[in-house]
């Protein structure tokens, strides 16, 4: 009986977790391309007044990211190229993209650049604003309600 | 310092070699590369240094933009404005040249691109260097207004970064503007100093001579303007309304010695009007800082 409890229990973590991960993955896409968009503003701003060096930027403002973008500064500063695996292929070579095409050009090409890439970044923020909506709330509820039922169908 | 710029393959070359005495390092693109050790040039190879060029190594012109990519911080366009000049100031006050195509729109410079040939020019402390004329130049906490005259690579920037230093350790009570326009004096990088210039120093870099002298005298109030490479045509202006606004001007100029001076536009009404009253001239004749002869407001030598 004991086992049986454990087991079911199991199941029922386990496949609730599933749900809630999906889920989760959807806010977190937001929250990296909110993070992604307040990056380029700071630097939009500190290139248009100050000119500061990018990896000045990049040190002084690291800490106020909580989500992978702080992984992908942190390589970046270290030279490093990594592959954010929350986002999907394409949407990796952009933001790739973007981080090796500044840096190169004067400052008004840069912040026509910044601008450019905002806007493709907006995009995918506003889909994954849209999914999160959608289906954040959907896997965290259909995974629970699978996991009950699961459940229902073990006992 | 300079080791950190380099592309990776060239270290190894650098290894043996003592930057202390190297003075310039020219790269040109697919040509061979030389280094100025002491005031000779010589050619780079594998193992050192050498005068037959055919064992030298030949730079490449992706060496050329890894430089720049490592000099700019991968952040071009924070350099951009000393780059549209030819020049960019990295730390330790190394002052890399410039050339390439420049790109102009609307009779201003943009930028210069495809950037083929660097000068590398790596800056020495020699101290008190400057104290020679350091006695002809401040007289009870006066400082007489004085033109450093050289050719360049004889020494100028060097003498007046230890004159600075000199004025502000034994005067502390006289303010120095430093106005260090490619920021070469202090190698001023993102707001450290990296050359010591004393500790009564107030220092504008990277913008203009007018700017920092009309700005400076109302804001910062200094006893003593110092600056590098003056253009007797556009700074005049400035040195002259520094002046009667009870400033002295420590400034330095190119040209070989007072004669040659003598053939630059508006020395005469500089002359006449007694705007210096010191002229310090230096040579590289045996070595970099050779003093030629430090002159009165009447060009009447009164060291040699």
């Amino acid at each position: 009986m004991m086992i049986k409890f454990v087991c079911l229990l199991v199941i029922f973590v386990g496949v609730s977790y599933i749900g809630i991960s999906l889920s989760i993955n959807y806010s977190k896409r937001e929250r990296f391309f909110n993070e992604l968009i307040s990056f380029c503003n700071v630097l939009f701003n500190n290139i248009k007044f100050n000119k500061s060096k990018l990896k000045v930027v990049i040190k002084e403002n690291l800490d106020n990211y909580k989500t992978e973008l702080k992984d992908y500064l942190q390589n970046y500063l270290e030279n490093k190229e990594v592959k954010i695996s929350l986002l999907t292929e394409y949407e990796n070579s952009k933001v790739n993209e973007f981080f090796v095409s500044i840096g190169k050009l004067d400052s008004f090409g840069e912040l026509n650049n910044i601008e450019n890439y905002k806007i493709i970044f907006n995009e995918f923020y506003e889909d994954c604003k849209l999914n999160n909506k959608k289906y954040g709330n959907l896997y965290s509820k259909l995974g629970v309600i699978f996991a009950l039922i699961l459940v229902i169908l073990f006992v | 310092m300079v080791e950190d710029i380099l592309p990776e393959n060239f270290k190894v070359y650098f290894t043996n070699l003592n930057f202390n005495y190297i003075n310039e390092i020219r790269l040109r693109a697919n040509k061979p590369i030389v280094v100025n050790v002491m005031g000779r040039n010589k050619f780079l190879t594998t193992s050192g240094l050498t005068e037959n060029i055919d064992e030298a190594i030949i730079c490449k012109l992706s060496d050329i933009s890894e430089i720049i990519k490592k000099a700019s911080d991968n952040s071009l366009y924070a350099v951009n404005d000393q780059i549209k000049k030819g020049f960019l100031t990295i730390k330790g006050g190394i002052r890399i040249g410039v050339c390439g195509e420049v790109v102009e729109e609307n009779d201003c410079v943009n930028t210069i691109k495809n950037i083929n040939s660097l000068n590398i020019r790596i800056p020495h402390k020699i101290k008190n260097c400057s104290l020679n004329a350091y006695l002809h130049i401040v007289n009870n906490n006066k400082v007489r207004n004085t033109l450093i005259i050289s050719p360049p690579g004889a020494g100028k920037t060097t003498f007046i970064r230890d004159l600075a230093e000199q004025i502000s350790n034994k005067n502390p009570a006289i303010n120095i503007l430093l106005v260090d326009e490619r920021a070469e004096i202090s190698a001023t990088v993102d707001g450290m100093q990296m050359l010591n210039v004393g500790p009564s120093c107030d220092i504008y870099t990277n913008c203009s001579k007018a700017f920092a002298f009309e700005n400076g005298i109302r804001s910062m109030k200094p006893d003593v303007i110092i600056t590098d490479e003056i253009n007797l045509d556009d700074d005049l202006k400035a040195i002259k309304t520094a002046i009667t606004s009870g400033v002295s001007v420590i400034a330095t100029i190119h040209a070989n010695d007072i004669y040659d001076l003598k053939s630059k536009p508006n020395f005469d009404d500089m002359l006449k009007n007694k705007i210096f009253e010191r002229y310090v001239v230096l040579s590289s004749k045996n070595g970099p800082g050779t003093y030629e002869g430090i002159f009165n407001e009447n060009l009447v030598c009164v060291y040699l």
